[in-house]
């Protein structure tokens, strides 16, 4: 009974062991440090300029190999992938109401009727949201509605954007809807329109609403 | 390593040459790279109305097999001959289409050589996957882009869950999208009532471009659910800029399908109605029409007769009986006849299938028998099922029905290969 015990205890210990086999670090299940070393620029997945290569495993794992019937290897077919990385979903309709009220501080009235618009699994099926072009227009339109409000009485946004407005505009609202901050080519971006793409906008506040309801359309805002 | 593969696809091929050469790339410049099918004649249209876990072979043009067993409930006095053809269907449902679909008729068989059922636990075999998916491919995608044209929605469906029960890869660029509610398509494929305080399209156009760029980064490193959402933002902003389609109003669907006001896609008949609506306010080019639930034309009941499972289907069909609570599916498929399918200026080809053709067993067979109804389709049958409901020797598979359809959307040269029923799709 004893050895059964200790067999039993030692198998768990190099399961656990083997968990961490992309990354001897202790820290690896809380998604730190764990995508590549510090020297690896853009690799690491929580840097705002990271690169596909955030993706990879770095370290070969640990553990033993094993061969299918057909001569082949079981790990050949596993995904080089890190842990921790590859993570974003898209947020539910069920928290979209609670996610407007964080970033603009009101939720667009027409949200509370727009269930249908959204990817709900039926009952009694899981399925995870995602989005088509209509349902992502949809979104647009939602946004457009609140960021109408959001805009309609901050002096500041009373008139047309300049790149430093904008820059500042697009930075706050990136910061506070995507609870990260903006990299530098994202506020670029942002900064673009609000200054040059949407200049056929005359209403100043009409053309923050724009740049607004983009910000609430990227996909940081609509993932977890 | 699961990392966005950036390949040429057809829509980065149109950024490209549209950065390099203005504003006015189009469709029609790109050459040899874009399907030109039906730029200077009628759009061609594909909807797929899709009986999962069926459908019975005595619908789709072989009730006459049955007659002398009276397997499956089949007599002489409820099937209906069409013409002076071979194809026999049962009178109170099929044979109710509209005389110009009845008249524009092929029966056609399809032995896909899998008999088991596609479902969440079977995802990679079973009938559908058979008839749906071309190795890594997808059949609905793949004609899609071959039929051409620019649609924002080149192909969409509707269901409770995908074609096949998953996620269907997009084609040379061209994906297949779900659309869930009638009003929001209205919307993205800007055919509703100009609302003044409605963003303007070509600025939302912009602002979702915007979106997409800022994305871009999170999309890369997110591959693994985040790459449809690519496409997702491709397609809102074509659409926001083209110029607003002939107005499709909702009433006029409401009015047309019964759908009561309600602009979900959660009814049968509002499916239909939607296809309709991609349609016209779109000019989306597929569109598959799954019935819902899982295996939901599975009968396998068996009576004192024999399998029951020609009357179930002809309950579920007309909601009666049994299934008196239930949709009657045959009314709205009538509507969506009546008013596209000899549409001018358009080529609606409608096929009206299920994946596996059921025995006198109650049990289900290797193939199934698709009805194609279209302008370019001509009455008949080919390789119909025996009395066992079982095919011949020879009968051509999948693809070959999928060179039918092509066929029949006079899609140029011959992406499925030949066509072996050529002698229907004229």
């Amino acid at each position: 009974m004893k050895l059964c015990l200790h067999i039993s205890l030692l198998t768990t210990a190099l399961a656990l062991g083997s968990l961490t086999a992309c990354s001897a670090d202790p820290d690896a299940l809380t998604g730190r440090k764990n995508a590549a070393g510090p020297d690896t620029p853009g690799a690491n997945p929580d840097d705002p300029n990271a690169t596909p290569a955030a993706l990879e495993c770095t370290v070969k794992p640990e553990g033993r190999s094993y061969i299918l019937f057909d001569g082949t290897k079981l790990e050949t077919t596993r995904a080089n992938e890190n842990v921790g990385v590859n993570r974003a979903r898209l947020k539910p309709f069920a928290v979209l109401q609670g996610e407007y009220q964080r970033a603009i501080g009101l939720v667009p009235a027409s949200l509370a009727a727009s269930a249908g618009s959204f990817d709900a699994p039926p009952p009694r099926w899981f399925e995870e949201a995602q989005h088509s072009g209509v349902s992502l227009n949809a979104i647009f339109d939602v946004s457009f509605e609140g960021c109408l409000a959001y805009t309609k009485t901050p002096a500041e946004l009373a008139t047309a954007p300049t790149a430093e407005s904008a820059a500042t505009f697009c930075g706050s609202l990136m910061r506070k809807a995507w609870s990260r901050t903006a990299s530098p080519d994202e506020i670029a971006s942002c900064t673009n329109l609000a200054t040059t793409k949407l200049a056929a906008e005359p209403d100043a506040r009409r053309r923050w609403t724009y740049v607004c309801s983009s910000i609430l359309s990227s996909s940081q805002f609509l993932t977890f | 390593m699961r990392i966005h593969d950036p390949k040429l696809s057809r829509r980065a091929l149109m950024k490209a040459l549209a950065a390099a050469g203005g504003a006015a790339a189009g469709a029609r410049i790109l050459g040899p790279f874009v399907p030109e099918a039906m730029a200077a004649g009628e759009t061609p249209h594909f909807v797929h109305i899709f009986f999962n876990g069926g459908l019975n072979a005595l619908f789709a043009g072989c009730a006459d097999k049955y007659l002398t067993a009276g397997t499956f409930g089949v007599t002489s006095t409820n099937v209906k001959r069409l013409g002076t053809s071979d194809v026999y269907t049962d009178a109170t449902t099929f044979g109710t289409f509209p005389q110009f679909a009845l008249d524009h008729w092929a029966s056609i068989g399809v032995k896909h050589g899998n008999a088991l059922h596609t479902t969440p636990q079977n995802l990679n075999s079973g009938g559908e996957h058979a008839f749906i998916r071309d190795g890594g491919n997808c059949y609905l995608t793949q004609l899609a882009y071959y039929m051409g044209g620019d649609s924002a929605f080149k192909a969409v469906y509707f269901g409770d869950r995908p074609p096949a029960y998953q996620a269907q890869p997009a084609f040379q660029g061209v994906p297949i999208q779900r659309i869930v509610n009638l009003a929001d398509a209205i919307k993205a494929a800007g055919s509703d009532t100009p609302d003044p305080n409605a963003p303007n399209r070509p600025l939302a156009a912009a602002s979702l471009e915007t979106a997409q760029e800022m994305s871009k980064r999170q999309i890369t490193t997110n591959a693994g659910r985040l790459t449809p959402l690519t496409d997702a933002y491709d397609s809102a902003a074509a659409s926001l800029k083209k110029a607003a389609p002939k107005p499709v109003t909702l009433a006029e669907l409401n009015t047309a399908y019964g759908l009561g006001g309600k602009t979900g896609t959660d009814s049968y008949a509002s499916m239909l109605a939607g296809a309709e609506l991609m349609i016209r306010a779109a000019g989306t080019n597929v569109i598959n029409i799954t019935d819902f639930g899982l295996a939901s034309w599975d009968f396998h009941q068996t009576g004192t007769g024999g399998s029951l499972n020609g009357s179930y289907s002809r309950q579920k069909m007309t909601g009666t009986g049994i299934f008196g609570g239930a949709a009657n599916r045959i009314a709205p498929i009538k509507t969506f006849l009546e008013r596209m399918l000899n549409t001018p200026d358009r080529n609606v080809v409608v096929c009206v299938s299920g994946e596996l053709v059921r025995l006198p067993s109650g049990d289900h067979g290797d193939g199934t028998v698709a009805v194609l109804l279209g302008k370019n389709v001509k009455q008949g049958l080919s390789f119909p099922v025996t009395t066992q409901s079982r095919f011949a020797a020879g009968t051509p598979g999948v693809k070959e029905f999928w060179a039918a359809v092509a066929s029949a959307l006079r899609v140029p040269g011959q992406p499925f290969g030949a066509n072996p029923h050529s002698a229907l799709t004229a």
